[in-house]
């Protein structure tokens, strides 16, 4: 009874009705952008630093990670690669062997990093081949070696020089191999041009006398969110024997750096809120005074305040589900379109970017449970203003108010 | 820790005059008397095997080694034949190695120094490093004991305040007979023990009595222990000072 | 035209509470967009300034071939010149003198990288505030010879506690490998725990000793008052010093001008959707209150008052209402932007565990003056265009229907 009195409120003035519900429209539409931009920048730059080398979720044997060294490397056997593939969000599976080495060019001796890649494989995940800036990017069964550009730097080498690789293989074995320079590789990250070098798996494998062996199993996912869900699903499904870590464990320090800017979002939102919800309030006050006669009308004929309450708090809800509704149809084509189509940051700062590997865009992610969060706290938002109108109506005395 | 030294260094037999007249004698002597022992020995030429024991494998080696002196001694690797012909040079503090399979010499960066060698408990820094156990060191003497059934004195070498050694004391245990170290502990500032070095199956090679085999023990990792075993030992053969050369470490056999 | 000016000033005192709402509407998009503006720079501003106060200071000096290879041999032998230079520079908090090598500590179980910095702990004191870092121990003191300060990171690794000793090895200008015992006096703690692992702090003069090179130095740190003088000074500095390398923090650490660069761009899109609500919320507001005015509006046409003299009626009480609400909302922002820019805003409520990570969980609020007009008149632009709807709405309104509607 009080349900349908609402409902045919909302539609004896539409016009009200309609600019209620606008105003809870733009509010769900603004914090819904703004929420799907925040967490787009943040899911991108994951991207780009865990794209960077390590991948959303890598598998090991157990104990490597605290110490990374040959002696805790693994068999590669196929059944390993058959269970991590069976995983329906596991799109591919990438294998390295990976440990420190001495290089040696003729006139220079420095550490650094040796990666055994299958390039294919590696180029898919880290999108490496994109990062030579000579020379031409490792083929399959190749025996030359990729060189970061510090590091050539630093060894005084360039294309076609050879390199020699001196280091401790596999249970102590003695590694040395002699590898032509094929190419350079640009890395943004100062770090990482400084100390890395590629070379074939396979060949890897014999430099270090470690046939078969894997430090590292790196996976890209279909789904970058499902990383925590699947590294705890291939724990359960993998024998003890392994390690399974995604990248919030591999690398907490950028965990740490999303979550100190999260503070400062946090207060944005809050800004976004007050204005937005202000906006609300300003409608729903407007739109109580001018019921005011009304409420006067309806209370002499007798309906109890209470009764009156209820329909306009009826009346309400079915607005902001109105607005939420409308606001999230529309956020929807907006979002993906910013999505597929990200805000470009201009030319200065790609340039400043491309230095460090990343796009200078800033996208929008999709992601339902967005829409539902800000759904819900503009929803309790609008429950919040809905007060006023009713402490309002328990003040009206209803002959006054019926004077105009 | 300088096995390099042990290795020259077994021992001396013919020291009678001197091991005969000391009875009770103060710390420093006997120390200094070991140290005398050792670098008695003009050169040495060695062949000998090189067991890493890790908790689930076991690795040998076999090796050649010349030394002169404290600072040249070179080492070359025999098998397994995958290394073969790999030879190590050391000369006053560097060290260099040949690497046969890409016919390469490379000089160790300072940065490698604290790395293991050859994959062994022994780092590059115990071949070159220089602490002397005299000065660096005030000395103890503790009650003696007995290892191998040789009657030992024990001492306890505590580190100068500004030496620069990672140890917070050492324990060793010089054989009374022949002044051999036979066992050494190494404990850190806390006074936990880090490493245990000790010499077995003490016998009479190349002419002097030898401690034949050295066993390098880090306490904390279980089952693990790198233990050099000598096959044979010359003693005091000339070796020319060019013998410790680069062109020679290529060549040697 | 008069005439409509004094109805719609009537018009605003006459309905107070549709004025104050919209008042307020225009006041809280106002304290908020600056805020927000002030919130942003500031994290960015504190940001970098932190970096730049605690490590790497807004100017380094160093030769070119040390940049490049850093051997120990590469020191700055003008270091005389240079510091009657810098002791004649005002607006300067101050400078500081390092001589670096890289090597290996050891402690009786592990060895470990890292870069040693002799420094002098007074002059470090002011250029990189190392003594607040210290979380155990003291700054360079309860140790008789030869104290050192390493990081909390390291100390983990090495295994070591304070007053334990640490044998640092290194190679001196021969390229000869050197080593020296060390005992720990203090260990610090920064931000970011791979610098903490790597970095170890000594005094110049003990490491010197080792070296064999009394005085001699590799670079030098200058920390100003504000950055606004950094570009001249690295301009000078290397026009008077032109063997030398004169980096400013944004050569010294490209990050944090990427850093710097990044935060200023997003913001910008924040604060465009922020317009955007604050204008949605105008529209609205607007929209009602012409809505609920229907009956006055109707009556006014009725009595002859034409079409442009309404939507004129209607701009010019939202123009008043702006002009109201722009002040005291300029006014509430500035006390806000003061209040939060000395006080701060403890951040930690919004982000678990950020002190944790050793981020500053206090945040400043700081815009530059110029910013309020900017914001001011963007806002009133936004307030006027949001009443062009509501003002056109109106005018459609008939007359007859208008008086009737209740």
């Amino acid at each position: 009874m009080l349900l349908k009195l609402a409902w045919r409120n909302l539609w004896r003035n539409k016009r009200r009705t309609l600019i209620t519900a606008a105003s809870i429209f733009f509010a769900v539409l603004l914090a819904i952008t703004m929420n799907s931009l925040n967490e787009g920048v943040y899911d991108k730059m994951i991207e780009n630093v865990v794209g960077f080398y390590t991948g959303y979720v890598q598998v090991h044997k157990d104990g490597y990670w605290d110490d990374q060294t040959l002696e805790n490397s693994f068999e590669g056997v196929p059944a390993v690669f058959t269970s991590l593939e069976a995983h329906p969000t596991v799109s591919s599976v990438n294998p390295r062997l990976e440990t420190f080495s001495l290089a040696a060019s003729d006139s220079v001796t420095q550490g650094c990093m040796v990666v055994g890649i299958l390039p294919t494989e590696e180029d898919k995940l880290t999108g490496l081949k994109n990062k030579v800036t000579a020379g031409t990017y490792l083929a399959e069964g190749d025996l030359g070696i990729m060189l970061a550009q510090g590091l050539a730097k630093k060894l005084k080498v360039g294309i076609g020089d050879t390199l020699v690789l001196l280091g401790q293989g596999y249970r102590g074995a003695m590694a040395s191999g002699k590898y032509p320079v094929r190419a350079l590789i640009k890395f943004g990250s100062p770090d990482l041009n400084k100390r890395m070098s590629y070379i074939s798996l396979q060949e890897a494998q014999y430099f270090l006398a470690a046939d078969e062996r894997l430090t590292s199993l790196s996976l890209s996912l279909n789904s970058a969110q499902a990383a925590k869900k699947v590294a705890s699903d291939l724990e359960n499904s993998l024998s003890e024997e392994y390690e399974v870590m995604e990248w919030q464990k591999m690398m907490p320090e950028l965990v740490q750096t999303i979550e100190a800017d999260r503070g400062g979002n946090v207060l944005t939102m809050g800004i976004l809120y007050v204005i937005i919800g202000f906006g609300i309030f300003g409608t729903v006050l407007m739109m109580t005074a001018e019921r005011k006669y009304e409420f006067g009308v309806m209370t002499a004929i007798g309906m109890g305040k209470m009764r009156l309450a209820v329909v306009v708090v009826l009346e309400m809800i079915f607005m902001a589900f109105l607005g939420i509704l409308a606001g999230m149809l529309v956020s929807l084509p907006i979002v993906i379109y910013f999505n597929q189509n990200p805000i470009d940051l201009g030319p200065e700062m790609a340039e400043a970017y491309a230095s460090y590997g990343f796009e200078a865009v800033l996208p929008m992610v999709v992601r339902a449970d967005i829409f539902f969060d800000q759904a819900v706290t503009v929803l309790f938002m609008v429950l919040l203003i809905s007060i006023y109108p009713l402490w309002y109506m328990n003040k009206l005395e209803p002959v006054k108010a019926m004077r105009i | 820790m300088k096995w390099i030294t042990y290795l020259k260094g077994g021992i001396f037999l013919l020291m009678l005059c001197l091991s005969t007249h000391i009875q009770a004698q103060d710390a420093l002597s006997i120390i200094q008397k070991a140290e005398e022992v050792r670098r008695g020995i003009e050169s040495s030429q060695a062949e000998m095997t090189m067991t890493i024991v890790r908790p689930t494998w076991t690795r040998e080696m076999k090796m050649k080694s010349w030394s002169k002196g404290d600072d040249y001694a070179l080492i070359l690797v025999t098998s397994p034949a995958r290394d073969k012909g790999t030879a190590n040079l050391k000369r006053e503090k560097e060290i260099w190695t040949w690497l046969p399979r890409v016919e390469r010499t490379i000089k160790l960066p300072p940065s490698m120094m604290s790395q293991s060698w050859m994959g062994s408990d022994f780092t590059n820094e115990d071949l070159v490093r220089e602490n002397s156990i005299i000065t660096d060191y005030s000395h103890e003497l503790l009650q003696d004991s007995t290892i191998e059934g040789r009657s030992c004195y024990k001492l306890k070498l505590i580190p100068k305040e500004d030496a620069s050694v990672i140890w917070g004391k050492i324990h060793i245990w010089i054989d009374k007979k022949d002044y051999l170290q036979l066992r050494t502990e190494f404990y850190d500032e806390d006074m936990y023990l880090i490493n245990v070095m000790q010499a077995s199956d003490i016998k009479l090679m190349g002419g002097r009595t030898f401690a034949s085999r050295l066993e390098m023990i880090p306490v904390e990792e279980e089952g693990q222990m790198t233990v050099m075993t000598y096959q044979n030992i010359i003693f005091d053969k000339k070796l020319p000072d060019g013998f410790f050369s680069q062109q020679n470490m290529k060549r040697v056999r | 035209m008069k005439k409509i000016i004094t109805i719609a000033w009537r018009n605003i005192w006459r309905n107070r509470t549709r004025s104050s709402v919209v008042i307020i509407a225009i006041m809280i998009g106002l304290v908020g967009g600056i805020f927000l503006m002030s919130f942003g720079f500031g994290l960015q501003e504190g940001r970098i300034r932190s970096i730049i106060e605690n490590q790497i200071s807004h100017i380094q000096i160093h030769t070119s071939a040390f940049l490049e290879d850093r051997y120990t041999k590469d020191t700055l032998s003008q270091k005389t010149t240079l510091i009657n230079t810098l002791d004649t520079l005002s607006n300067m908090k101050g400078y500081a003198m390092r001589t670096l090598v890289g090597g290996m500590a050891n402690s009786a179980k592990v060895a470990s990288g890292v870069s040693i910095q002799g420094i002098d702990p007074e002059a470090e004191a002011v250029v990189t505030q190392l003594p607040e870092r210290i979380i155990e121990g003291a700054y360079f003191e309860g140790v008789r010879r030869n104290p050192v300060v390493i990081g909390q990171k390291l100390a983990e690794k090495l295994k070591v506690k304070l007053k334990k000793k640490i044998i640092l090895t290194f190679q001196d200008k021969d390229g000869d490998i050197t080593s020296g015992a060390f005992r720990i006096a203090g260990i610090y703690q920064s931000i970011n725990s791979k610098y903490d692992e790597t970095n170890v702090f000594v005094r110049a003069e003990d490491l010197q000793n080792i070296l064999g090179q009394a005085g001699q130095i590799h670079e030098v740190a200058i920390l100003l008052e504000s950055d606004q003088q950094t570009a001249s000074l690295q301009q000078n500095l290397q026009k008077a010093y032109p063997d030398y390398q004169v980096d400013s923090w944004k050569e010294t650490s490209p990050d944090l001008r990427l850093i710097a660069d990044s935060l200023g761009a997003s913001l910008g899109i924040f604060m465009s959707i922020i317009m955007l609500g604050l204008a949605f919320g105008i529209i609205n507001t607007m929209l009602m209150a012409v809505l609920e005015r229907t009956r006055e509006l109707g009556m006014l046409m009725s009595i002859g008052m034409n079409k442009r003299s309404i939507f004129s009626m209607i701009m010019l009480e939202t123009f008043f209402l702006a002009m109201v609400g722009v002040p005291i909302g300029l006014f509430i922002a500035f006390g806000l932007v003061s209040y939060f820019g000395s006080k701060g805003i403890d951040m930690s409520a919004f982000s678990e565990g950020l002190n944790e990570f050793g981020y500053a969980n206090i945040a400043y609020t700081s815009l530059d003056p110029g910013y309020y007009p900017q914001i001011a008149i963007m806002v009133a632009i936004t307030a006027l265009l949001s009443a062009i709807y509501p003002a056109l709405r109106a005018l459609r309104l008939k007359p007859a229907e208008a008086v009737r509607s209740l």
